[in-house]
């Protein structure tokens, strides 16, 4: 992967920069939305009803520090920002394995139960082999990218629709977790790990995700092998081997989002990251990426990553019940793709 | 833009007739525990709320959508830790995934009770963890009990069975150590069989079925909880025996109340949850007041039989 200028798609920085400022005029949006989104929980986070919540005269407001917290004293900005964004990870860095996966109009179902697989190859590497925390992370990645492979070949060799694939590889990857260890293993991680590593390889994560589609010959190949499968292939891209390799990256992201997963409660077990698939796949949707593929890109998820959870950490700090939150945030789902849709139809529209 | 500029305005406006910041001199306890679609915890939750209400204690109630996802369980403890509690009550998802999220709970200096389900204490201790108090069934004793009911249904002799939970989980252990207790007291009981069925309707269904296939003329089974008793009485019927075979179980599940009007099941045992709830709140109010509590706090059980359900 060279990251050289000139590409299939043309020479010189002018069309790369073009990309770009594509890419900032569809994200802004969504970074508005972010914002106010924010903003707004602050704010309701920073009201106290004196009585009843409805009794509006009663209500008082927290001098204006912009963090999504109840506490009435021992302030700062960064802690309630920290967990904020440790709160996120898991979910993100799946969402970036995911977003090549949709981007090259597949799809993977397998992340989670990938992501109990390495949870439970580290936690057993590290408690049981006697292995160590670094050897066991290598091993959990490679455990990752072994269920990556199998997902890209049995999608693209063995030509099973990625459903139904990923969806073997989401009954396999547990019931190998499940093989491995049942019940809970206990191993925790020193303080400074449970409470920057989370955020330090999302960060990287993202960063990484973001140079290799856009400065990259395999990133441009991955948008014109989802953009136009045929025309990529008579173009001379190697559709399968892309394809191939997305599922690998998905697995490998999946690895490290059991890394995480450790970190953040120090323990781990086959039932880790369940149903975490489709909030990774929700995150990318509501990041702007197309299901269809070739569209869309690491920053949008970052973005819909973040959102849900601004949402999800809003909403718990206003208490609103489990139940009640799941039913807003399918309603802000759908209504982010409604509303991207629109946008985009209304873009291209007045486009001259 | 335009929309970040509304926000701000918002802000602003509502900053301009913002009061005195200051808390409020009531005690703020925070309730994490498993899914609310679990009757269990609906309960637990409304003693606490009651208790709370009486106490003049503010209560803030969380709950996780799937019981299985400790992480979820750590990101709520994580968020009610920031509500500017003193106390937090929780009930563990799982014995050991809690202890390091408690952690961070701990560290600012916040209270910890322990609801329900132990938190597993040689974690804790590993950890540097502190539990305040502990508010939990008597396992022992409420397994002996339902046990014990069972032995006087089958005239204290005959074949008998157990099955029983998760068998590293503290409470499977004391249910069995519970049974073993009432056993000594019927030495013309004979157990012929005590097998894992890990808590499940299914698992349980299965390893009846060659319970019975080897001990046709038992006389009854001890099941650990109320779902494995319905799996059981699903292999006694199929077996053709229903009602033939005594049946006791833990949990007074809504299920197990059905089972029993029809007969099928002879008893099982009340815990109490809403009991749970009060007791714990109630431990936190007097904490908080600088009153001494008990680290042990129990909450009693009491059998259920089926005549205590029509």
């Amino acid at each position: 992967m060279t990251s050289g200028t000139g590409g299939s798609t043309g020479s010189g920085s002018a069309p790369r920069f073009a990309r770009l400022r594509s890419a900032a005029r569809r994200l802004s949006g969504l970074a508005v939305a972010l914002v106010v989104l924010y903003l707004l929980m602050t704010l309701l986070s920073a009201i106290e009803a004196g009585g009843a919540w409805y009794d509006v005269s009663r209500w008082r407001l927290r001098p204006p520090v912009f963090v999504i917290s109840r506490e009435a004293e021992g302030w700062s900005f960064a802690e309630p920002l920290r967990k904020l964004l440790g709160q996120c990870a898991t979910n993100l860095v799946l969402a970036v394995g995911m977003t090549f996966v949709i981007l090259a109009a597949d799809i993977d179902l397998s992340v989670g139960s990938i992501l109990a697989f390495g949870n439970v190859i580290f936690l057993l590497s590290v408690t049981r082999w006697g292995l160590g925390h670094w050897a066991g992370a290598g091993l959990a990645l490679a455990g990752g990218l072994a269920c990556g492979a199998v997902n890209g070949i049995v999608t693209v060799a063995g030509r099973v629709p990625a459903l139904i694939s990923t969806l073997g590889m989401m009954m396999w990857a547990r019931g190998f977790a499940f093989a491995l260890n049942t019940g809970t293993i206990y191993c925790p991680a020193p303080e400074f790990i449970s409470m920057w590593l989370p955020v330090i390889i999302a960060a990287l994560a993202v960063a990484a995700g973001g140079l290799v589609l856009g400065f990259t010959h395999f990133g441009r190949y991955v948008y014109a092998a989802g953009g136009n499968r045929e025309a990529a292939r008579l173009c001379g891209v190697p559709v399968r081997r892309i394809r191939m390799a997305v599922f690998a990256i998905a697995g490998v992201a999946s690895s490290l989002a059991a890394i995480i997963c450790w970190a953040r409660i120090g323990s781990g077990s086959d039932r880790a990251g369940s149903g975490y698939e489709l909030q990774a796949i929700a995150s990318v949707v509501v990041g702007g990426t197309s299901l269809m593929g070739g569209e869309g890109g690491v920053f949008g998820t970052l973005l819909g990553a973040l959102i849900m959870g601004v949402l999800s950490r809003g909403l718990d700090i206003l208490i609103v019940p489990t139940e009640l939150q799941n039913i807003l945030v399918g309603a802000v789902i759908v209504a982010a793709v409604f509303y991207d849709q629109r946008r985009r139809a209304r873009m291209e529209g007045g486009r001259p | 833009m335009k929309r970040i500029g509304i926000a701000a305005g918002v802000i602003a406006a509502a900053l301009a007739g913002c009061g005195p910041w200051g808390g409020t001199a009531k005690a703020k306890i925070a309730l994490v525990m498993k899914a609310r679609t679990n009757p269990f915890f609906d309960r637990m939750e409304k003693g606490a709320k009651e208790k709370a209400d009486a106490l003049g204690a503010d209560l803030l109630v969380y709950t996780i959508a799937d019981e299985r996802n400790f992480e979820e369980q750590a990101q709520k403890i994580e968020n009610a830790a920031d509500q500017g509690i003193q106390v937090l009550l929780i009930a563990p998802a799982d014995s050991k995934a809690v202890v390091q999220p408690l952690l961070a709970v701990q560290r600012k200096k916040i209270r910890i009770i322990n609801l329900d389900n132990r938190i597993d204490a040689d974690a804790a201790k590993q950890a540097g963890l502190t539990i305040d108090a502990f508010v939990g069934p008597d396992n022992v004793a409420g397994a002996e009990k339902s046990a014990e009911h069972l032995f006087q249904l089958i005239g204290s002799e005959g074949k008998v069975a157990m099955l029983e939970g998760i068998v590293s989980a503290d409470n499977a252990r004391q249910r069995k150590e519970g049974f073993e207790k009432a056993r000594k007291n019927h030495p013309k009981v004979t157990c012929v069989a005590s097998i894992e069925a890990k808590w499940e309707t299914d698992v349980a269904f299965d390893k009846m079925r060659g319970i019975l296939d080897n001990h046709p003329d038992l006389a009854g089974v001890f099941c650990a909880n109320d779902n494995m008793a319905i799996g059981a009485i699903q292999a006694i019927d199929g077996a053709g025996k229903a009602g033939k075979i005594k049946v006791t179980a833990y949990d007074n599940i809504d299920a197990a109340r059905q089972a029993m009007k029809d007969g099928k099941l002879h008893g099982t045992i009340e815990q109490h949850p809403d009991e749970m709830g009060r007791k714990g709140v109630e431990a936190a109010v007097d904490l908080l007041a600088g009153k001494g509590i008990s680290e042990q706090i129990p909450v009693p059980t009491d059998l259920v039989r089926p005549e205590d359900v029509k």
